[in-house]
């Protein structure tokens, strides 16, 4: 009898012991009551809402209101370590396109405003500027608006800031997507073996780097191009007859330059008047903008650029983000028509709030971590917008995305995409000299 | 091409570039020689005028190259009744060096301020004029030249003989080389040199409106313009010799020849840095400029 009761309250013992573990050891082991989840998840940017890049800047703020307008209305960013919705804020801070005044003001939204997130910016000087002050507070930079890969590697090809991820791509895949289309116009039979080309680039990295991966592609696939005239002119030159001269002394039958806006006006305007014509005629970054169109009429037929988006691309997602866009603009009775200015920065709020919710945290060393996982085609974000489909942060690029860009061509005074395949509105259209 | 065809392209190319260049530094260089200030705040008014003449453009249809009747009298009004009295007060109590050094300052910060007000009004977005002769050209000696080039160096070589005419034939031409060698003693012979100093400030800024108001025929035009065309126009004032208009003419055919030799020789990217070398070599060796102190206005 005895020895039963025993054994009874033994058992009792045990049972209550491991009832009171469960109840209690949560307790014991958990760090203690649930942090408090915040009322918005703040989000801050700089951007150049005045100065040289006032326009640019607008579109940004724009695109990223767009976007966290769309969040909020379907009840905001779910967290998991909160487990609710929570509405996005964003302070926008206007750098005056200064960079100076960019990086202090970067600064200061994470001191003193202390946002919980950050957006990059536009420009690539300004850009440069502030990302060591993000990587300072290890503060994930999601950047829609540099693309320069100098900001991105170091001279020795070392990824240069950890926390920063590029939206566009580099101007030397701007050259390698230029260069592959033309290889693919070579193989079809409409273009020349070997393209003979002329390159003026502005002396800058920009131009630099554009020449850099011409003369790449020209390693890449050799027997199809020849550089047979290279120079850097000086940003705002006034007249080249002497740099048209020397090209039309070289002999080449390909022209591809890169150049800013009033450059390029001013150039083909002189190009035009000399009577000059190659078979193939690029400004870089420049060539089927309105302005230009408008202002040089027939001299800019054939003339192509190479862009990071273009609102002409048939792909549905894009005409639903232009039908979205434009009905943003209108209701905030703002005149920008859809451009990558608004794209891209729409998509890097998108990639921000994908990261938060996948991190299940706002802390930005959780979101660092699921960012970098996005580092190749396969893995990354897919996009219905985003050139290529997918968005990632190539590690071998420093953090910067390598997909292809849009070449868009006029054609009968009309912008058309003739590159990538997938975006192709028309066929490549060479110039009959 | 051949290097005749070569070299006789680039000639005439640069002796029209030379016109341009030589108009936009007129006012800066007559202002120097009556009042012995440097005004870069002409730079600014080269934008106005290039965006006057944008403006009368996109509103009225009216062609840039005929927009000079329209920006020279009303920027000659704004020289004569704002500028000069902006700069006739803040000169008051300024003497000798500290003139130049105070209008460097007051004109330097006017060229920014108006900068600026055309970001604020126009923004930075680059603006160009389509014209129907925009990509057209004649044959000069088997040259292609650019009609709307030629037509600014016709401007430049008649705004020029005026000028030369005014300064040489008038009274106010004698008044203002009067005033220019020695304005206390120009005031004791009854010259009113306060009214010259506001008909120079007139005429030049006159003429550098004229000058950016002819611009858009050729060039794509942005806020910033004026200062990079100020930065030229100092260029050739100090290899011309300051002060000295027809020094204007022979340092900005120096200038855009020197270009166009070195674009052909060294590469583009060198040509400003040869230009500013033989500048420097102009001071070394002659601090007054090619054409010097010897002839004034």
């Amino acid at each position: 009898m005895q020895r039963r009761t025993v054994f009874l309250a033994a058992v009792l013992v045990v049972v209550v012991g491991v009832v009171a573990a469960f109840v209690l050891l949560p307790g014991v082991i958990s760090p203690g009551p649930r942090r408090e989840a915040p009322k918005e998840i703040v989000v801050g940017a700089v951007l150049p809402m005045s100065g040289t890049h006032g326009r640019i800047g607008l579109y940004f703020k724009t695109a990223f209101e767009l976007y966290f307008d769309e969040v909020n209305r379907a009840g905001g960013v779910y967290v998991k370590e909160f487990d609710k919705r929570i509405p996005l804020k964003l302070i926008v801070l206007d750098d005056e396109s200064d960079p100076t005044k960019s990086a202090t003001l970067l600064e200061r939204l994470i001191t003193v405003e202390k946002v919980n997130l950050i957006l990059g910016g536009y420009s690539t000087p300004l850009v440069a500027a502030q990302a060591p002050v993000a990587e300072r507070y290890k503060m994930p930079y999601v950047n829609p608006g540099g693309a320069t890969s100098t900001i991105f590697l170091t001279e020795d090809g070392k990824r240069r800031y950890n926390y920063m991820f590029g939206m566009i791509a580099s101007i030397k895949q701007l050259a390698l997507t230029t260069m592959e289309m033309l290889k693919a116009e070579i193989d079809k039979g409409t273009l020349p073996k070997p393209l003979k080309i002329a390159s003026v680039n502005e002396n800058t990295d920009h131009g630099r780097e554009y020449l850099a991966g011409l003369k790449e592609a020209v390693r890449k696939y050799p027997g199809y191009f020849e550089i047979v005239y290279e120079a850097f002119h000086t940003i705002g030159e006034k007249d080249y007859t002497a740099i048209l001269s020397a090209i039309k002394a070289s002999g080449a039958n390909a022209m591809l330059n890169d150049m800013r806006l009033p450059d390029y006006i001013t150039m083909h305007r002189q190009y035009a008047a000399m009577g000059l014509c190659h078979i193939v005629v690029s400004y870089g970054p420049r060539g089927p903008e309105g302005t230009a169109i408008k202002e040089l009429g027939k001299a800019a037929e054939n003339v192509f650029g190479v862009q990071w988006w273009n609102p002409a691309d048939p792909r549905a997602g894009v005409r639903e983000f232009n039908a979205k866009w434009d009905a943003w603009v209108k209701a905030k009775n703002l005149d920008l028509p859809s451009d990558w200015f608004a794209a891209v920065p729409y998509e890097a709020a998108r990639v921000l709030v994908w990261a938060i919710e996948k991190a299940g945290s706002i802390e930005p060393e959780k979101i660092h971590a699921v960012l970098l996982q996005l580092n190749s085609p396969e893995k990354g974000l897919p996009s219905q917008i985003i050139v290529g489909g997918s968005i990632y942060f190539d590690e071998r690029a420093g953090g910067q995305i390598t997909n292809q860009f849009v070449v868009v061509q006029v054609q009968d005074g009309k912008p058309q995409i003739v590159w990538p395949r997938e975006s192709m509105t028309s066929a490549f259209r060479p110039n009959r000299c | 091409m051949s290097l005749f065809e070569v070299a006789l392209t680039n000639f005439l190319s640069s002796l029209l570039l030379a016109g341009l260049y030589a108009l936009a530094a007129y006012g800066l260089t007559l202002i120097y020689g009556v009042m012995k200030i440097v005004d870069v705040s002409q730079g600014a008014l080269i934008t106005l005028g290039a965006y006057l003449a944008y403006a009368l453009h996109s509103q009225f249809g009216i062609d840039p190259l005929v927009s000079p009747p329209f920006a020279f009298p009303m920027f000659f009004a704004y020289g004569y009744f704002i500028q000069s009295g902006i700069a006739r007060r803040a000169l008051k109590g300024y003497r000798g060096g500290q003139v130049i050094e105070f209008t460097l300052l007051l004109f330097f910060g006017l060229l920014l301020a108006i900068t600026g007000l055309v970001y604020l009004v126009w923004t930075g977005n680059i603006r160009a004029v389509a014209t129907p002769y925009v990509t057209s050209a004649v044959e000069v000696l088997g040259v292609r030249l650019q009609v709307s080039r030629l037509f600014i160096f016709v401007y430049s070589m008649v705004i020029t003989a005026i000028l030369w005419f005014m300064l040489s034939r008038t009274d106010m031409g004698r008044a203002i080389r009067a005033v220019s060698q020695d304005a206390d003693a120009a005031r004791t012979c009854g010259i009113n040199v306060s009214r010259v100093f506001s008909v120079v400030f007139g005429i030049v800024c006159g003429l550098s409106a004229t000058a950016g108001s002819l611009m858009p025929a050729a060039l794509a035009i942005h806020p910033a313009m004026g200062i990079e065309f100020i930065t030229i126009s100092i260029v050739i004032t100090i290899i011309g010799g300051m002060g000295n208009f027809l020094g204007a003419l022979i340092g900005a055919a120096i200038y855009s020849g020197l270009h166009t030799l070195s674009v052909l020789t060294v590469g583009p990217a060198y040509a400003i840095a040869v230009a500013l070398a033989f500048m420097m070599v102009v001071l070394l060796f002659r601090p007054t400029g090619i054409l010097g102190e010897r002839v004034r206005i």
